[in-house]
């Protein structure tokens, strides 16, 4: 195995021996558990400077493409690709083989070309280009084109340099069902080792702060004021459990990383349910909270009914399909070639048809070995996708299955932190962009419209949530929707970037409200107020995490993590608006308006919380800044959130550049219908693009940055007379749009009657019987010995009786009297006498 | 004539006879049936000698009336040596008793008389009162003792001993027997005073 | 009657046959049963003597039937001997000469 492969399964398996040792420790730790603490925080560490070593290997070996190195914001109209003979030769159509030939609208304007692809690594790249007269493929049929638009932007680099491929392998065979395989495998290409170091580096900074957060856990004693018990004033008092926290940490970050490395959709689901079995776990680590056990179960069956979709997409890709594996090997094709020989069927035979409706073009056999089913079509495509695109919607919680995010608050804070901010929640997101090559433009649609929906209820919700950590929450939401709307609309790079950038900054505001909350003891904006003289290292850090959530910096030139990674979404989807097509327009607006929000409702938990006057003057008084422990990863995670947007100096690429190594080429765009066109994102770089973008992003972000401080930070305006203006909006909005008030009623309380029918069938009838059937064997018992009593044994004790009196009958003939048997001989004479006569 | 006396006597003997057996069983004191035995005893020696059975006659008064008798009498002695009340049986037992005896009477003479009314009784009405071949009636006995059977044939040879009724020894061996019996009716009797009552 | 037959003589022994009989049967001296007894073979010497007399169609058997008398006479003294002699035992075991009182062989 390659030094990378080694490096990245150290980094993996050493949290799961981090847990291991801590379950297997068990009792031990209960009084060290900062032993325990130490060993997962080093653990994890160390696993981090794997992970980086192996960055840094993996880089030195692929260096990204720098920016200006490549052409993607010119139009390929007029450059030459390597082995490529230049463009155009309209008349000339290069013959079949090796390439392949499609006709139809292209994204330029409505002119009509016809695009032909060679492949090259298993990716399709531009050979040549041409035009044709147009109307030409409108005149074969009549019927809106839906040719397909594909420009692979990987291989235009003149330096004949070819991107690096994904390094795939199989470490392990779990199962063998013939040609179907389960196995724990690696996918590892430049996503994977960003996603690494992102999910190491955050872990780490929150193991290291939950040493000083969860101090009180090292108690013997701790004392629970919000776990009542029985109804009594004296609140709970239970041991501490600091080792099972880190315990259930190590556990996380194992499964975490698992799910990243994985290269099989099997793979992929045991590590999907890992974590949710961890997110379980740790949010209801006050187990002694009913609130907290209610927001566990409600997380986990939400995730539940997301895996249910995932579970159908999987039956139909494997059993269809034939693999789980994502990429080709020696033993089965991979799902990605499969999709991409579906799609290129689909495609070449509608585009052929559209040319010459007469011919048929027989579909050509399927790559692999024989044997393989091969059944995968279009539709099971679309299904499939759908089906996993369902479980991230349960993992990323989005709408509508968004509903135990802000519930799942109950868990500790550095736990909202590591994963239901920066790492578990963004599962789903890095999954839809791992399964990009499979998810056709259909499902991509849909991707994006969850996405923005999400995006946008979300930030509705936020406005009126009155505790930190809800509207952290419900930030988190939004933020995964711009993440999936910016996949879903074809921004790849932007959306991980942003994915990125987002675990950052979220963790560094979720560890800052972990600071306030632990200071003040108190979550509640209403009560909090004017923080900033007291605690001025989380107010700073704070600060910086909400200017970068709402993506402050210099249009076009630089800004903070966020400004960047919000850039490229809203370049992506100005892209998609200034095509042409009205739903990118509305796109558009969406997300501005979205963004607005965002800035808003950050500001003004900024402003309630640090500034101005306190509500509840003795929460001031007592208020403390954090110890150092917890100070330390809040600066590094604010450092991180304010330049990891940023090139790497001296070497000219950043990120975003990394990211583009491991572009996925295959169904990248498409067009369904004329208003649906998914442009290639290299073209939202182009400049007029850009800088729409960069205006529509900026505008936003300020403008709810000034209504915030306008409101909140200078008080211009009442925000109590405000609330009251529109009173049953923010009615509406604190009450989540009835949405879980919806779920109880139609999906809870069904559960229930279903449950409460089984259990009555259970004791009535089934029991019923039971105890029947029982009854009745008693009584037929007690029947059974009557009869056996009274007849059978009175029978033979009246025969006995008889035999006996007659017995006693005939003993009476033995008198003893001498003479009377004398008579009784003389008598028997004469009988005999007499009957001798007779006869 | 002859015949008149013998029917005579053959009367009076039967009457006696009945009439001492009637004694015998009604009588209430077991003294008086014992002399209505012995005037029983009497009148069926007479009936035998009307029999024409001298011997036997006169053996049975000797050992009857001399013998069984007067062990009898002897008997009565000792086990009624006091006055002592009647020992009666009910009435009942004996009306039962009297009405199976009279049918057993009944049955009997009956059944004799259907034998002796056939025809091949009439043969029986010979009598015979000496044996042919001159010898005297218990000549005629002794003889058949020692298994010379008399023919009563005009011949007056004494035919050969036929085989088939030696009884000689037999009588020997009776009267052994009736030795040790007296020995052992001896032995019953012997007085065991600790057990007689006082 | 002109003359008498064997069937006078068979008719005597018969009631004197019966009377013992009822003698025995219904007398409780044992004394008295004994006479009863005494009756009985009195009866039948006196038809074995009568068919002695009147042989019937056994001509060559007209005086065994007083040989058979000698011998019943000689065996009734003995069993008349030997029934006393029980009878004593009789007496002296249950103190009074009645046959009421032999119940041994009661069931």
């Amino acid at each position: 195995m390659n030094s990378v492969v080694w490096l990245l399964l150290i980094a993996w398996l050493l949290p799961l021996a981090s847990f291991a040792t801590i379950l297997l420790g068990g009792h031990r730790f209960s009084r060290l558990g900062w032993v325990a603490g130490l060993l997962a925080t080093g653990s994890i560490t160390a696993s981090f400077l794997c992970s980086l070593a192996a960055a840094a290997t993996w880089l030195w070996q692929n260096p990204p493409l720098m920016h200006a190195q490549s052409d993607h914001h010119e139009p390929l109209l007029n450059k030459p690709h390597n082995n490529l003979s230049p463009h155009p030769a309209a008349a000339e159509i290069p013959s079949a083989g090796s390439m392949r030939v499609l006709s139809g609208v292209d994204s330029f304007g409505n002119r009509e070309g016809y695009f032909a692809l060679k492949e090259s690594d298993g990716r399709l790249n531009i050979a040549q280009r041409g035009e044709l007269p147009y109307g030409t493929s409108r005149m074969a049929g009549g019927l809106p084109s839906s040719t397909l638009n594909r420009l692979n932007l990987q291989s235009h680099d003149r330096s004949a340099k070819s991107p690096p491929g994904a390094i795939v392998g199989d470490w392990y065979t779990v199962a063998e069902f013939g040609t179907l395989r389960m196995t724990l495998g690696y996918y590892v290409d430049s996503l994977t080792i960003l996603m690494m170091l992102m999910v190491t580096l955050v872990a780490t900074c929150i193991h290291v702060y939950s040493f000083g957060y969860m101090r009180e856990e090292l108690q013997d004693v701790v004392e629970d004021p919000e776990a009542r018990v029985d109804n009594s004033a004296q609140p709970l008092q239970r041991p501490g459990r600091f080792a099972r926290f880190y315990q259930f940490l190590s556990l996380f970050c194992f499964s975490m990383l698992g799910l990243v490395l994985a290269n099989n959709l099997f793979m992929i689901f045991v590590f999907w349910e890992l974590v949710g079995i961890c997110s379980f776990l740790l949010i209801g680590f006050y187990l002694e909270r009913p609130s907290a056990v209610r927001a566990a179960t409600k997380a986990f069956v939400v995730n539940r009914v997301g895996d249910f979709g995932m579970m159908v997409g999987l039956a139909a890709l494997w059993g269809a399909g034939g693999t789980l594996a994502f990429a080709e090997s020696s033993k089965d094709p991979g799902l990605f070639s499969r999709a991409r020989t579906v799609y290129e069927q689909a495609v070449t035979s509608s585009a052929v048809a559209q040319e010459k409706p007469a011919k048929v073009q027989e579909p050509s056999a399927p790559p692999g070995p024989p044997g393989l089913p091969h059944r995968l079509s279009y539709t099971l495509l679309v299904l499939g996708g759908l089906g996993v695109f369902c479980g991230c919607v349960g993992k990323s919680a989005q709408f509508p299955l968004h509903v135990w995010l802000p519930d799942a608050m109950e868990g500790p804070t550095p736990v909202s932190a590591l994963i239901h901010a920066a790492t578990m929640v963004a599962a789903g997101v890095y999954l839809v962009a791992r399964f990009y090559p499979v998810l056709m433009p259909e499902v991509l649609l849909f991707v994006a419209m969850v996405g923005l929906t999400s995006a946008v209820m979300a930030a509705t919700m936020a406005l009126v949530a009155g505790e930190i950590k809800r509207v952290l929450a419900f930030s988190t939401v939004s933020q995964l929707g711009f993440m999936m709307f910016a996949l879903g609309i074809g921004g790849w790079v932007a959306g991980i970037f942003h994915l990125l950038t987002h675990a950052f900054f979220k963790a560094l505001l979720f560890l800052g409200a972990g600071s306030v909350i632990h200071a003040t003891g108190t979550g509640e904006i209403s009560r909090l107020g004017g923080l900033c003289r007291k605690m001025p290292w989380t107010a700073v850090t704070m600060l910086v995490g909400c200017l970068a959530i709402a993506g402050a910096g210099i249009p076009l030139v630089v800004g903070l993590s966020g400004f960047h990674s919000k850039d490229a979404i809203f370049a992506q989807a100005s892209l998609l608006a200034l095509k042409g097509s009205p739903v990118g327009r509305l796109f558009l607006a969406l997300a501005a308006v979205a963004a607005f929000l965002t800035a808003f409702y950050m500001f003004r938990l900024w402003y309630l919380t640090f500034v101005g006057p306190s509500r509840q003057s003795h929460l001031l008084a007592h208020a403390h800044e954090s110890p150092a422990i917890m100070i330390y990863p809040l600066v590094i995670l604010s450092i991180f959130a304010v330049a990891v947007g940023w090139k790497i100096p001296g070497v000219g690429w950043g990120i975003p550049e990394i990211l583009e190594q491991a572009r996925p080429g295959v169904g990248l765009s498409g067009i369904m219908w004329r208003w649906w066109v998914l442009p290639p994102e290299a073209e939202s770089h182009l400049p007029y693009v850009h800088k729409v973008a960069s205006w529509v992003a900026f505008a936003a972000g300020v403008s709810g940055f000034l209504l915030a401080t306008m409101i909140y930070g200078l008080r211009l305006l009442d925000a109590a007379r405000l609330r009251a203006a529109c009173g049953w909006i923010c009615y509406v909005l604190e009450r989540r749009y009835f949405i879980d008030e919806l779920y109880e009623r139609v999906f809870v309380r069904a559960a229930l009657l279903l449950a409460k029918s089984a259990a009555f069938a259970d004791k009535v009838l089934i029991d019923g019987c039971a105890h029947t059937l029982a009854r009745l064997t008693h009584r037929a018992a007690l029947a059974e010995e009557a009869i056996d009593r009274r007849v059978v044994d009175a029978g033979f004790n009246t025969l006995g009786h008889h035999l006996f009196q007659l017995g006693l009958l005939m003993r009476r003939v033995q008198t003893g009297f001498l003479r009377q048997y004398l008579m009784l001989a003389l008598v028997g004479t004469i009988i005999i006498f007499v009957l001798a006569h007779l006869f | 004539m002859e015949n008149l006396l013998e029917v005579l006597l053959f009367y009076l003997f039967a009457g006696v006879a009945c009439g001492g057996a009637l004694g015998v069983a009604l009588g209430r004191d077991i003294v008086r049936c014992l002399l209505s035995l012995v005037l029983t005893l009497g009148a069926v020696g007479g009936l035998f000698f009307t029999a024409g059975a001298a011997l036997v006659g006169v053996i049975q008064i000797l050992l009857y009336l001399g013998g069984t008798v007067v062990v009898l009498i002897f008997g009565v002695m000792l086990t009624s040596p006091h006055v002592q009340p009647q020992l009666e049986t009910g009435l009942k037992e004996k009306v039962l008793a009297a009405t199976v005896c009279m049918a057993l009477f009944g049955i009997l003479m009956g059944t004799g008389y259907w034998i002796f009314a056939h025809p091949l009784a009439e043969s029986g009405s010979q009598v015979i009162s000496a044996p042919a071949g001159g010898l005297s009636e218990t000549e005629a006995v002794a003889a058949s003792l020692l298994g010379l059977r008399v023919l009563p044939s005009e011949e007056t040879r004494i035919s050969k001993a036929s085989p088939g009724f030696h009884c000689l020894l037999a009588f020997e061996v009776v009267s052994i027997h009736l030795l040790v019996v007296l020995v052992a009716a001896a032995y019953f009797a012997r007085a065991r005073r600790p057990r007689l009552p006082e | 009657m002109s003359s008498i037959t064997f069937f006078h003589y068979f008719a005597v022994a018969c009631f004197l046959f019966v009377t013992g009989l009822f003698c025995i049967l219904s007398k409780r001296n044992v004394i008295a049963v004994l006479l009863g007894v005494e009756l009985v073979l009195n009866a039948t010497n006196l038809n074995l003597v009568a068919l002695g007399r009147f042989p019937g169609w056994q001509p060559q058997l007209a005086h065994e039937g007083q040989v058979l008398a000698l011998f019943v006479i000689v065996l009734a003294a003995t069993e008349a001997a030997l029934a006393l002699g029980i009878a004593l035992c009789f007496y002296s075991l249950h103190r009074a000469p009645d046959l009421d009182e032999a119940q041994d062989l009661k069931g």
